[in-house]
């Protein structure tokens, strides 16, 4: 069963997508999760809800959101920061801890949300695993592919609108999507190489691609959280990066080993 | 004036499956014919760059109550992914209009479809669902046939862009380091993303086409740099000429077929808005 709901939140509302565990007096776990954003959130959303699915029918419990001013949560296009979204996602956990029943979560994020999951997951008292696939990593990275995509799309186009990575103190706009100087003032100094805190929990380093090998800057990551005290481990999944299909997709590789990331192994172990 | 409420609403398609998505309805009541938004053919209902949910909100505003839901296989409708094709999308926008007339007003819909979603109220004109009119945003031809044609323009426009990417340093760095999927460049240069049609989806609209339904008017928004566009253009002033549905078209200069930049995604919305207005005046 899936129930959707606006929540109400200082002043704002979300939207939530809560799926049933099969086995709902009896989950076997919990899970939120985090997806992109911008023209990658839209590509990754039908992936998402399969995989929410396919965690419910086995036996976890799953919550979805678009955090504010993204998807069909409301609001402006200049609310929305890395702060405000960590807000937006520590509610969700609480909320998503009341509806399971469970005293703690699992996050799994992806691209920015990978990010978002990064900053709150693996020193949050409420989540127990935080998965991490395909993060940023670094938001100046980020930035600068934005641009250098709405420099390509204005060269393809030749014209004064299609040139959206003209950088303004108004804002980026990245593919008709808005993103606000706070927003991009956030993304500049976000970086989850440099973050020194003690972490204990265990974290999934999750790489997308189409060759059995990670990246090396993900790589780099998982070396640097276990540096800071993380029990990491990490997989490749041999899969087409969905997030920017332009077309329906379903990533079987993805949410097959997602499955096997929170409940064959965590079962196993 | 006051925001518009939003709401979550469930339809149940012909097969019964549960279709989901969102209401705005503005306060106050309206007497305005409510405004249903198809998304393109792998979208949701948010559309691309969120257009639809901007575009709702501003009509909303407006005084317009307006339904965008996911066609079954789509965001967070229920079906899967591969299973649906054109013809589904149809059955799915008629039960929409069915909801609407049902729940909100027993009045014909305003049908607004971006890319194969204009293709849906197109398609539902040709199953004689009657409409007060249609916006057509990007609509491709009605279920154009994979012809060697059309995948020649589409290639050639692909190679230009592979060609482009030549030129950039990542994609050097990515050749040397093998992450380049030259499976997914085989297919798209394969069949260059032109949809090959089931036998069971409907027939191409032709130069003989007419529908039987009422639509009283139709609003065509494409952009120039839109390899589409102008094949569309002639196909649909062509249908709407032989049924004596006057069009309205606006060409968008240099934009691209999802509108992809602020400017262009505001100026659909204002043309749109503006039209309206005017037929709710007429």
């Amino acid at each position: 069963m899936e129930t959707y709901e606006f929540i109400p939140f200082g002043g704002h509302q979300l939207l939530t997508a809560f799926h049933a565990s099969a086995s709902p007096t009896d989950p076997c776990g919990c899970a939120v999760l985090v997806a992109p954003i911008h023209e990658e959130k839209k590509a990754a959303h039908r992936p998402l809800v399969d995989l929410a699915r396919r965690l419910a029918a086995e036996g976890y419990a799953v919550m979805r959101f678009d955090p504010r001013a993204t998807g069909d949560s409301p609001g402006d296009d200049d609310q929305p920061t890395l702060t405000s979204w960590r807000e937006d996602l520590e509610l969700v956990i609480d909320r998503a801890r009341g509806k399971s029943g469970l005293h703690r979560v699992d996050l799994i994020g992806l691209r920015l949300g990978a990010d978002l999951a990064a900053l709150v997951g693996p020193t949050h008292d409420f989540v127990e695993r935080t998965v991490l696939c395909v993060p940023l990593i670094n938001g100046g990275r980020y930035l600068r592919e934005v641009r250098l995509r709405g420099k390509i799309r204005g060269a393809l186009t030749e014209a004064d609108g299609g040139d959206g990575a003209a950088d303004t103190d108004r804002g980026i706009d990245y593919g008709g999507h808005y993103i606000s100087p706070q927003l991009i003032q956030e993304l500049e100094a976000h970086d989850l190489m440099a973050a020194d805190s003690t972490l204990a929990r265990p974290i999934s380093c999750v790489d997308i691609r189409g060759r059995d090998s990670m990246t090396a800057p993900l790589s780099a990551l998982a070396t640097r959280l276990k540096e800071r005290g993380a029990r990491v481990d990490t997989r490749v999944l041999i899969d087409e990066p969905f997030w920017n299909a332009l077309g329906p997709v379903v990533p079987e590789a993805f949410i097959d080993g997602m499955v096997h990331v929170l409940i064959r192994e965590e079962g196993a172990s | 004036m006051s925001r518009a409420a939003e709401r979550l609403v469930e339809l149940t398609a012909d097969d019964g499956q549960i279709l989901r998505g969102v209401l705005h309805d503005p306060p106050g009541g309206t007497d305005l014919p409510p405004v249903i938004m198809f998304s393109g053919w792998g979208g949701t209902r948010y559309g691309p760059n969120g257009m639809l949910v901007e575009a709702a909100r501003r009509l909303a505003a407006d005084g317009r109550r307006v339904l965008r839901v996911d066609f079954r296989g789509r965001g967070d409708s229920d079906g899967a992914v591969d299973e649906h094709d054109l013809r589904a999308h149809i059955v799915d926008g008629a039960a929409m209009v069915r909801w609407s007339r049902d729940h909100l007003a027993d009045v014909p819909p305003v049908l607004l479809g971006i890319c194969s979603g204009g293709e849906v109220a197109v398609g539902c004109l040709f199953d004689g669902v009657d409409v007060e009119s249609v916006c057509l945003w990007s609509a491709p031809v009605f279920a154009a046939q994979a012809t060697d044609e059309r995948i020649s323009a589409k290639r050639a426009g692909y190679l230009r862009e592979y060609l482009r990417k030549l030129f950039r340093p990542e994609t050097w760095r990515k050749l040397f380091a093998g992450e380049v999927r030259f499976d997914i460049i085989r297919r798209v240069l394969g069949r260059a993303g032109v949809h090959e049609k089931k036998v069971d989806e409907p027939e191409e609209l032709s130069d003989e086409s007419v529908y039987s339904a009422r639509c009283g008017a139709a609003l065509m928004i494409y952009g120039t740099a839109d390899p589409i566009a102008e094949e569309a253009i002639a196909a649909y002033e062509g249908l709407f000429g032989r049924t004596s549905c006057p069009v309205e078209l606006h060409r968008i200069e240099g934009a691209n077929h999802g509108f992809y930049a602020l400017e262009w995604k505001h100026r659909v919305i204002d043309l749109t808005l503006d039209w309206l207005r005017r037929r709710s005046h007429s």
